[in-house]
């Protein structure tokens, strides 16, 4: 057991004993994944009306008030409960102010599949620093290739290289969220970027 | 260029090198350095294939998640990615 890991078991300990500061700073230490998290899965079109770390703030609320009922049997990992809060928020708040509005979003239709718009605002984001026409069209051309492969490959592979390469967790903590050795982390990764080469080879 | 097919096979092969090489060149590249990747190959010859067939696809995904601007450490920007399917089933 590594000293971080065994930091964190001392902090559920205390927080599952109802310490109110332990469960305090088990929250704050996952703010900024799960920040990274909710940024990476709002839709475009909420940009100007949420802020991510507005719906984290709702999450580790949220969490607090149910912090009990998961002590009581710690289902999964704490981390991954946290992403799954989270999870939630991000469909309760594309619902509260896309769908509310009746704009043809259907999440149970997209809820898997990259929306356009958001890939061409990601790729105008790519190209606006770029000078040269020519560099601004081939990196234009390569993310919408990178995009359309992640979003075609099983959501097994796209989520840990979405966790990975976007929101940026090391290998340690998606095992930590997912409950797995990192070790199988690694393992997942690797079939997945090599699923992501095939997907990647077969579209160009 | 073999298909995912054949690399699958040779990764299993390879087994934890293959993957920890991979999580390695990933972190040297998220973290802004130029990665020798010949190095690599002559460092670990027995991965050198895969390695090569690799780095491309490390190296489009470091840069798409570099460009999204969610940084670790730096204020990112919403977008990008969808919500989940449906609620978790968790309560």
């Amino acid at each position: 057991m590594t000293e971080t890991t065994r930091g964190l078991e001392e902090l559920l300990d205390q927080a599952d004993q109802g310490n109110a500061i332990a469960r305090q700073a088990l929250l704050e230490r996952y703010r900024g994944n799960l920040r990274r998290m909710v940024a990476s899965r709002l839709d475009r079109r909420l940009a100007s009306r949420v802020d991510p770390s507005d719906v984290v703030q709702e999450t580790l609320a949220d969490a607090a008030r149910r912090m009990d009922e998961y002590f009581q049997d710690r289902p999964i990992p704490f981390f991954g409960w946290l992403r799954q809060l989270a999870g939630d928020r991000v469909v309760d708040t594309h619902r509260r102010h896309i769908f509310s509005q009746r704009r043809s979003i259907n999440r149970e239709d997209r809820g898997l599949e990259l929306p356009d718009a958001s890939a061409n605002e990601l790729v105008r984001r790519l190209t606006a620093t770029d000078t040269s026409p020519s560099n601004r069209l081939s990196r234009q051309e390569r993310r919408e290739q990178v995009m359309a492969a992640l979003s075609a490959l099983s959501s097994r592979d796209r989520e840990v290289l979405v966790m990975r390469y976007l929101e940026q967790l090391s290998a340690a903590e998606i095992a930590e969220a997912l409950g797995i050795t990192e070790g199988a982390v690694k393992a997942r990764l690797l079939r997945a970027l090599i699923h992501m080469r095939g997907r990647l080879e077969a579209d160009s | 260029m073999r298909d995912s097919g054949e690399l699958i096979a040779q990764g299993a092969e390879q087994g934890p090198s293959l993957a920890d090489l991979t999580e390695e060149i990933t972190r040297r590249l998220q973290m802004g350095e130029t990665v020798d990747i010949e190095a690599y190959v002559n460092a670990h010859p027995h991965c050198a294939v895969s390695i090569r067939e690799l780095f491309p696809t490390m190296h489009d995904l470091v840069e798409l998640g570099k460009s999204t601007g969610h940084n670790r450490s730096e204020p990112s920007q919403p977008d990008l990615f969808p919500p989940p399917a449906r609620k978790s089933s968790y309560s």
